[in-house]
């Protein structure tokens, strides 16, 4: 797994990071930096070390790849205000880390002379990716893995604004459990989400009947669709970037792109004309934890790259 | 203070380790063993504020990854608890080469962590101290509960237990590994781990040792920890702290109730 050294550098806050460059052969390389942003607590390393067994064979296909702690996180320096899990990945969802992902564009830029960039990442990742692609050009493309486009629940119960892809998985959920003691003891001691269970067994069996989210609430939140998403995603739509998005099959991230952006931004993403590609990785879980399934995730992305960074092509044909 | 990320080299694998040196005189050095697997990543960030507030103390604090964990070299399922006590040796060793004067070290970890501390400090006159945070007291138990996972895993993708509990340690016998949240459990580190009994360790421990309950709610130590107190020179202590090594809904950044604890009973003012 060598072949990465740590680095550091500071952010626009004076607060240092520190993270791992993963140098590509001198042979093969390419002059693009894959940016693998961390998805959030589990920092530059991920979840399962997944950021080391995606890193090695992209550096192996002539890129850089650097992944670094953002500040409050991992090894890195500056502490953050949050206590609660789910504020704290709001927070990121809001473009804190935008400025030091900035920051680490302009160390590559300033030590290895490389100005142009992958945006990839896990979940927190991705998003951070794609809103510092809104704010710097030198975000070449985007390699979104998970990518969330609503915000966490917090301190608000979102349950809610659940999607009609998930109300009917979790209605099959719930359908197979018919059969077993301890998921009806469960449902006799008063624990059970029956608001949750109800709305999901109706979308399953009738599914014409299913309620829509409440289009208001009694305390003014009407949804949980991150409000800096579309605008982002679509400006990189119209800056004609390349967009390859991975999800897995039962990521509820999946069905919140699916329903929260693409069918209510359907006629503007036509106008546009852009296209993206979308991967679905079949039975995988959020954090990819079978290597089969980083199998399929790093040979789709390889063959991506290939098309948009050929080896020895300086520009990109597709540049505008 | 200052920070330093670098690899210690280890024949032909790197460790990675990240020294925290105090601002003046050195007045004493640790070095911090991490609990396994996403233990680790959950825990990250505590540990890394735990170092930094006893380097402001003026110790000189070394947190490494061990090999098959975080930044450091192999795949998880060609480590175990053999690479994991040589580690947590190396890094002791690092720590004294790198603080001159240093002679002897204080060695703090949590859950499995603490575990492997006791295993690396037995057979070595170096350690001064020893605190055991949440220690894992019995192996089996232990990767009882890390096959637990697996099979919450299996649920949770496939809606039905397709491998019991019995069939993976088979699986392990063969020779396969077993996936756990994403890391290859291999049948050296489960077998090695399963053989371990904190007691055990503890038995000819000839050094202070600080056994810490740590529970959500004021609490009397765990029982499995107040049986340790007739082995060696162990002390209980107990802190009030969330699972911060779990997926919890708290951000944990530090856990203050460990560190006053901890900084209390190594005589450092909190």
């Amino acid at each position: 797994m060598s072949g990465f050294e740590p680095v550091r550098f500071a952010n626009a806050r004076g607060e240092m990071l520190h993270g791992m460059l993963h140098a590509p052969p001198p042979a093969l390389r390419r002059g693009v930096c894959i940016l693998l942003l961390s998805p959030g607590i589990k920092g530059r390393v991920g979840p399962h070390r997944l950021y080391l067994k995606l890193a090695g064979p992209l550096a192996a296909a002539g890129f850089h790849v650097l992944r670094f702690d953002y500040y409050g996180l991992g090894d890195s320096e500056g502490t953050l205000g949050e206590r609660v899990m789910a504020d704290m990945y709001n927070s990121i969802q809001g473009g804190r880390y935008v400025d030091d992902t900035i920051a680490a564009m302009d160390w590559m830029a300033k030590h290895h002379g490389i100005s142009r960039f992958v945006g990839s990442g896990l979940c927190g990742g991705s998003i951070s990716a794609l809103l510092t692609a809104q704010a710097d050009r030198r975000v070449d493309s985007l390699l979104g893995i998970g990518l969330p486009s609503t915000l966490e629940g917090g301190q608000q119960n979102f349950d809610r604004f659940i999607t009609r892809g998930q109300l009917r998985r979790e209605g099959q959920s719930y359908l197979r459990k018919l059969l077993r003691p301890e998921a009806w003891k469960r449902f006799l001691s008063g624990k059970s989400g029956y608001r949750l269970i109800a709305r999901a067994v109706t979308e399953l069996v009738l599914p014409k009947k299913a309620k829509a989210p409440p289009a208001a609430a009694a305390d003014g939140v009407t949804d949980n669709a991150n409000p800096l998403f579309a605008p982002a995603f679509r400006a990189m739509l119209a800056a004609r970037r390349p967009i390859l998005l991975h999800f897995s099959s039962g990521d509820r991230h999946r069905f919140n792109f699916g329903e929260k952006f693409e069918e209510r931004f359907a006629d503007a993403i036509a106008r546009i004309g852009h296209p993206y590609e979308l991967q679905l990785i079949e039975g995988a879980n959020h954090v990819l934890s079978d290597p089969r399934w980083i199998d399929q995730l790093l040979a789709t992305s390889l063959a991506w790259l290939d098309r948009h960074y050929p080896t020895g092509g300086k520009e990109r044909l597709s540049r505008s | 203070m200052t920070e330093n990320a670098f690899f210690l080299p280890l024949g032909d694998e790197r460790l990675f380790a990240f020294l925290h040196l105090p601002e003046r005189t050195c007045r004493g050095g640790a070095v911090l063993c991490a609990p396994l697997g996403e233990e680790k990543l959950w825990s990250h960030r505590v540990f890394v504020g735990f170092a930094r507030e006893l380097a402001a103390k003026g110790f000189a604090v070394l947190r490494f990854d061990y090999r098959g964990e975080g930044d450091s070299d192999r795949p998880f399922e060609q480590s175990d608890c053999s690479t994991r006590i040589a580690d947590t040796r190396a890094a002791i060793d690092e720590l004294k080469r790198r603080v001159p004067g240093l002679e002897r070290v204080t060695l703090a970890g949590l859950r499995f962590g603490a575990l492997m501390a006791a295993a690396a400090a037995s057979g070595r006159d170096d350690i001064d101290r020893l605190v055991l945070w949440d220690p894992v007291v019995d192996g089996a138990d232990y990767m009882q509960a890390v096959l637990r996972s697996n099979l919450m895993a299996q649920m949770a993708i496939h809606h039905k237990v397709l491998e019991n509990r019995e069939q993976l340690i088979e699986r392990l016998e063969r020779g396969d590994t077993v996936n756990v949240e994403g890391y290859a459990l291999a049948a050296p580190l489960f077998r090695e781990a399963s053989a371990l009994k904190l007691a055990d360790l503890l038995a000819a421990n000839a050094r202070p040792c600080l056994a810490m309950s740590i529970t959500a709610r004021a609490a009397p130590p765990r029982p499995d920890l107040a049986a340790l107190a007739g082995s060696g020179r162990v002390e209980l202590a107990a802190a009030v702290e969330e699972a911060f090594w779990k997926e919890i809904k708290l951000f944990y950044q530090q856990a203050a109730d460990l560190t006053r604890v901890t900084f209390d009973w190594l005589g450092v003012a909190a």
